[in-house]
C-alpha cells in the first residue's frame, strides 16, 4: 500500500541522520541507569510473627489465642471486625440526631415567633401594653426562662453543627458551607441573648426583645435543615451486609463460620505440633494465623466498602465530594476493592501470595518475576520514547516545511491525505520499534536479575471483573495502553506542526501539553472541571487495577466517574478528531 | 462538458480560466493555454507576474481559486495522483535533505514515485552532469549542482510533462548550454512536453517553440516563435549597410514599392528572398557601395518589451 511505502521511505531517511543513533544510545544509557536504580522492596508476605526463636509452637499459639495486646492476636482481630460492625449498627440508630437538630431549631423558632402564647413577642406586647411592676416581674421570670431556653437550644444547635464538620459518620447529605451557615446563625442568636435580665431597664428589654424577634427569622434556616436529603439505607441492605460479612464470618465457637473454621485449623495444628520448636513448624503456624488475619481484613474491607457504597447513594463522585464525610470517597476504587475482595473471599484465597498491582519498583507478593524490571523500565523509558516520537513527528512535518523539501514531496503521486497518513504511520512504526527494543532489552535484564521466573496477576478490570493473567499478557496490555497514550500525543504533535510551520513552536506547544498530561495526576482532583478534559482518559491501563495500592507513579489515580468504555471512546474519539483536523488543514493549505 | 476538439485531445497540459486570489489581489487571472506533446513552452514575465503561481497550481502545490487544469485530458483536481504521476517538476529553488547525498536524495524520491532503479539514477545523473559529485552530501553542493539535482529529480519517473521554473538559475554558460541541448533532445526525441519559465529571454528564444508572455497575472500573448518573428516585421525583414543610406533608401522605396527606414548607416526594408537579389543589383547599378546585407533578427527582448510596454517599471 502506498502509505506503507511513504512510511518506510520516511524511516529509511532516518538512518542517515545522526540523531537516530544518539536517541538509541540515550535510550540504552537510560535503560542501564534504570537497571542500577532498580531497587525493589520485597514486600513481605505479610506473615504474622508469633512465637520466639526458641519457643514452641504451642507457646506461639497461646499468645495468638489469649493476648489482648499483641498485634494480630485473635482478640485484636475480633475487635477490629467488631468495631466496623458497630459503626454500621450505629448508623441506623443515629437517625435521631437529625431529628434532634430539627426539633431544637423549631423550638427556638417557636419561642421567637408570634402566635405562641409563651412566645417572646406575646409576653413582650403584654408588657408594653401594660408596663406594670407585676407585669415586669412576670416578664422577667418568663424572659429568663425563655431566654434561657432559647440560648440553650441555640447553643445546642451550634454545638451540633460545630461537631458535624469533624465527624465522618453523619446521616444526611450536607455541605460544609451549609453547616457553617446554620452554625453561624445559631451562634449569633446565642450571643444576642442577654444573660442577665434584671440589670436591664425596661427600654433595654424591649429593645433586646424586639431585636431578637426581628433579626432572627429562623424560617429559612429551618427550611434548609428540613431540606437536607437524608442518607437512607434500607435496613434489609444493612442486614445483608452484616450477615454476609460479619455474622457468617466472625468467630463463634461451635458454629460453621469462616473464621471459626480457620481457627480450628490453627488450633489443630498447634495441638499436633505443640511441642515442636522447629522454625519450619512455627512458620507454618504463622501461615495459618496469617490466613485468619487476611480473612478478617477481607471481611472488614468488604463490610466497610459495601456500607460506604450504600451511603454514597445515587451521587456521582464529583457530586459526593462536596458533602461532609464524603471528601475522600473514590467510588471506582471502592467498587474495585469490593470486587477483588469478594473474589478472594469466594475462592478462599487468604494466603496473600497472589501478586498485587504492578508498582513502581516495588515487588509485591511472594515471587519475583523476570517482568518486574520490564514493567519498571517501560514506565520510565516510556516518557523518553514519547518525547522522541514527538520530536520525530514535528521534524517530518514542520521540519519539512521549514527546509522546503515538502515541495519535492508534495509533487509526488500522493494525495495530501496520504502524505500526512504516511507520516503518521512512520511515527507509529518509530514508536513501535523503540518500544520493542526497550521491552526486549528490559525483559532480558529482568531475566538476568530474576532468572526465567514468571508469575500471574490478579487484576480487576473496570472495577467489576476479576482476571487472573500471566505476566506477559499484562505486559502486552500495558504496552498497548502506553502506545495509545503516545499516539494521542503524536496526533497532537502532527496537528500543531501542520498549523504552525515553525518547528520550535510546534515542539514547545506539544511538550507543554505532554507535561501537563503527565502532571495531571498530581494537580487534578475528582471534583474539578479538569476531569472533563481528555487528560483524565489517557491511561486506559488504570482500568486494569488492583485495589491494594496506588497504580504506579504515572498512572492516574483520580476517578472521573467514567468506566473503561467511556474512557476508550473519549480517547479514540479525540485522536480521531485531532487526526481529521490535521488531514483537513494539511489538505487545504498551499505549500510554498 | 468540454468539446473534444483536436487540440484538446492532443494537449498534454491544458489550463482553463485559472485564477488564484490572495486576499483581494488576483495573483493570476483567467489564464488559458495548452501544451502539445513534444512542445517546449516558454513562460515569460517579470518577477511577480504569476509564472510561479501558475506552475504551483499545475503541480498541486497550491489550490486555484477557480479554473481547471487538465493533464493528459484528466482533470487534476479529481485525479491528482494519476495526473501528477505524469509530471516532473522543479519549482523555484530546489531543496533537498541536506544530510543525504545527491544519490540518496534521488533514491528517496524515486522510491516515493514507486520505481527505484539504481541504473536509472546513475543515468539521469550523467544526463544532468552530476556524476562526479553524486555521493556527496547535498549540504556541500553549490547552487548550480543543486539545480542540476533538481532537474534530475524531475526526470526520475519518465514524466510526460516537465515543469521547470528557472532551470538555468545558477548554471554557468556551459551548464546552460548542456541543459538546453538536453531539454531539446528530450522534447524532440522522447516527446516530452516541457514548460519552462525564465526571465532570461535569450535562452527562451533559442529553446522554446511557443512563448507565453504573462504580466500582472494575465496572459498578454501566446505565440510560436515563428509567429512572433513574422508579426514583428515592423521595420522590414532585411537591412544593408552603406555609405549612402539616404540614396539607397530612396531607390528601394521608389523602385520596389516598399518602405525603407534609415538608421545611421543602415537601411531597413521589407522584402522576400526572391526579391532581395534584384534590390542588390539595382543598388549596385546605381553605384551604391554595399558593405553588408543581413536579415533583421528581432530578439525576443525587443518583442517582450514592446508587448509589455516601456512603462513596466518594477
Amino acid at each position: 500500500m502506498k502509505i506503507f511505502r511513504l512510511a518506510n521511505a520516511e524511516l529509511g531517511k532516518l538512518l542517515h541522520r545522526p540523531a537516530i543513533y544518539i536517541m538509541t544510545a540515550f535510550l540504552a544509557l537510560a535503560l542501564v541507569i534504570t537497571a542500577f536504580t532498580f531497587n525493589p522492596q520485597s514486600k513481605s508476605d505479610n506473615l504474622t510473627n508469633f512465637g520466639t526463636p526458641t519457643g514452641s509452637v504451642s507457646e506461639a499459639f497461646a499468645i495468638f489465642n489469649s493476648s489482648t495486646t499483641a498485634t494480630d492476636s485473635k482478640h485484636q482481630l475480633e475487635t477490629a471486625l467488631n468495631s466496623v460492625y458497630q459503626d454500621i449498627q450505629a448508623f441506623s440508630t443515629s437517625e435521631s440526631e437529625h431529628q434532634n437538630l430539627l426539633d431544637s431549631a423549631k423550638s427556638v423558632n417557636a419561642l421567637l415567633t408570634t402566635g405562641n402564647a409563651n412566645s417572646l413577642p406575646e409576653i413582650l406586647y403584654a408588657f408594653i401594653n401594660s408596663p406594670t411592676t407585676t407585669n415586669r416581674t412576670a416578664l422577667n421570670n418568663v424572659l429568663e426562662a425563655t431566654n434561657e431556653s432559647i440560648r440553650n437550644q441555640a447553643l445546642r444547635v451550634y454545638n451540633y453543627c460545630a461537631g458535624l464538620s469533624h465527624l465522618n459518620n453523619i446521616d444526611y447529605y450536607a455541605t460544609t458551607s451549609e453547616i457553617n451557615e446554620i452554625e453561624t446563625v445559631f451562634l449569633n442568636l446565642a450571643s444576642a441573648i442577654p444573660v442577665n435580665i434584671e440589670t436591664l431597664s425596661n427600654e433595654q428589654i424591649v429593645e433586646t426583645s424586639e431585636n431578637l424577634r426581628t433579626s432572627f427569622n429562623l424560617s429559612p434556616t429551618i427550611s434548609k435543615i428540613e431540606g437536607f436529603k437524608k442518607i437512607t439505607i434500607p435496613s434489609e441492605t444493612i442486614t445483608k451486609i452484616t450477615t454476609d460479612y460479619y455474622d457468617n464470618i466472625k468467630y463463634q465457637e461451635g458454629s460453621d463460620t469462616l473464621l471459626t473454621n480457620l481457627f480450628e485449623k490453627i488450633e489443630n495444628f498447634a495441638h499436633i505440633n505443640g511441642a515442636s520448636t522447629e522454625k519450619a513448624d512455627k512458620t507454618e503456624l504463622n501461615k495459618l494465623i496469617t490466613e485468619y488475619k487476611n480473612a478478617t481484613y477481607i471481611a472488614i474491607s468488604l463490610m466497610q466498602n459495601s456500607f460506604n457504597l450504600e451511603k454514597a447513594g445515587d451521587y456521582s463522585n464529583a457530586e459526593l465530594k462536596k458533602y461532609i464525610g464524603f471528601s475522600n470517597y473514590n467510588l471506582y476504587n471502592i467498587n474495585e476493592q469490593i470486587t477483588l475482595n469478594q473474589h478472594l473471599l469466594d475462592k478462599e484465597m487468604f494466603h496473600g501470595e497472589y501478586r498485587t498491582n504492578l508498582n513502581f519498583g516495588v515487588l509485591s507478593g511472594a515471587e519475583p518475576s523476570a517482568y518486574d524490571f520490564a514493567f519498571y523500565a517501560v514506565q520510565i523509558l516510556g516518557i523518553i520514547i514519547a518525547i522522541f516520537c514527538m520530536f520525530f513527528a514535528v521534524s517530518i512535518t514542520s521540519g519539512e516545511f521549514q527546509n522546503g523539501t515538502i515541495k519535492m514531496v508534495a509533487t509526488r503521486p500522493y494525495t495530501r491525505r496520504k502524505l500526512i497518513s504516511g507520516k503518521h504511520l512512520a511515527c507509529y512504526q518509530f514508536m513501535g520499534i523503540f518500544l520493542l527494543f526497550v521491552s526486549i532489552a528490559s525483559l532480558a535484564i529482568g531475566i538476568a536479575m530474576n532468572g526465567f521466573t514468571f508469575t500471574s496477576h490478579i487484576l480487576v478490570f473496570n472495577a467489576d471483573t476479576v482476571l487472573t493473567l500471566p505476566d506477559f499478557v499484562v505486559f502486552l496490555i500495558y504496552l498497548a495502553s502506553l502506545a495509545l497514550n503516545i499516539i494521542f500525543y503524536i496526533s497532537i504533535a502532527f496537528l500543531l506542526s501542520t498549523i504552525f510551520r515553525s518547528s520550535t513552536f510546534a515542539l514547545f506547544a506539544t511538550f507543554l501539553i505532554y507535561f501537563f498530561g503527565v502532571l495531571f495526576n498530581a494537580i487534578a482532583s475528582a471534583s474539578s472541571w479538569l476531569i472533563y478534559t481528555p487528560f483524565a482518559h489517557l491511561d486506559l491501563f488504570k482500568y486494569l487495577g488492583n485495589a491494594s495500592a496506588s497504580n504506579g507513579f504515572l498512572a492516574i489515580n483520580i476517578t472521573t466517574g467514567a468506566n473503561f468504555v467511556v474512557s476508550t471512546l473519549v480517547l479514540l474519539g479525540i485522536i480521531f478528531a485531532v487526526q481529521t483536523a490535521t488531514k483537513i488543514i494539511f489538505n487545504k493549505r498551499d505549500i510554498a | 462538458m468540454e468539446k473534444k476538439t483536436e487540440k484538446n485531445e492532443k494537449s498534454v497540459l491544458r489550463v482553463v480560466n485559472l485564477t488564484k486570489q490572495y486576499g483581494s489581489r488576483n495573483a493570476i487571472d483567467r489564464i488559458n493555454f495548452s501544451i502539445k506533446k513534444g512542445e517546449i513552452f516558454g513562460f515569460v514575465g517579470a518577477n511577480g507576474a504569476g509564472k510561479s503561481t501558475t506552475m504551483k497550481i499545475i503541480t498541486g502545490l497550491a489550490e486555484a481559486t477557480s479554473g481547471d487544469v487538465f493533464i493528459d485530458g484528466k482533470r487534476l483536481s479529481n485525479n491528482f495522483e494519476k495526473c501528477i504521476a505524469q509530471v516532473g517538476s522543479m519549482i523555484e529553488t530546489p531543496l533537498f535533505y541536506p544530510y543525504l547525498t545527491g544519490f540518496q536524495n534521488l533514491k528517496y524520491f524515486a522510491k516515493l514515485s514507486g520505481s527505484y532503479k539504481r541504473s536509472r539514477i546513475i543515468e539521469i545523473a550523467n544526463l544532468v552532469g552530476l556524476t562526479g559529485r553524486l555521493h556527496e552530501k547535498v549540504q556541500n553542493y553549490s547552487l548550480g549542482m543543486k539545480q542540476r539535482l533538481g532537474i534530475a529529480q524531475s526526470l526520475l519517473h519518465n514524466p510526460k510533462l516537465l515543469i521547470l521554473d528557472e532551470p538555468t538559475n545558477g548554471l554557468d554558460a556551459n551548464g546552460i548550454r548542456e541543459i538546453k541541448n538536453f531539454l531539446v533532445r528530450l522534447a524532440k526525441q522522447k516527446g516530452v512536453s516541457i514548460m519552462i519559465s525564465s526571465h532570461i529571454l535569450a535562452i527562451m528564444e533559442s529553446l522554446c517553440d511557443t512563448i507565453c508572455i504573462i504580466d500582472k497575472g494575465k496572459i498578454v500573448e501566446t505565440k510560436t516563435i515563428d509567429e512572433i518573428k513574422k508579426s514583428c516585421n515592423r521595420f522590414g525583414t532585411h537591412f544593408i549597410r552603406t555609405s549612402k543610406p539616404n540614396f539607397a533608401g530612396m531607390i528601394i522605396q521608389d523602385k520596389f514599392n516598399t518602405k525603407a527606414r534609415i538608421a545611421g548607416d543602415k537601411v531597413l526594408f521589407e522584402t522576400t528572398e526572391k526579391q532581395l537579389p534584384n534590390i542588390i543589383v539595382e543598388l549596385t547599378h546605381n553605384k551604391i557601395p554595399i558593405y553588408s546585407v543581413s536579415e533583421i533578427n528581432y530578439s525576443l527582448e525587443d518583442i517582450y518589451l514592446d508587448v509589455i510596454g516601456t512603462d513596466n517599471a518594477v
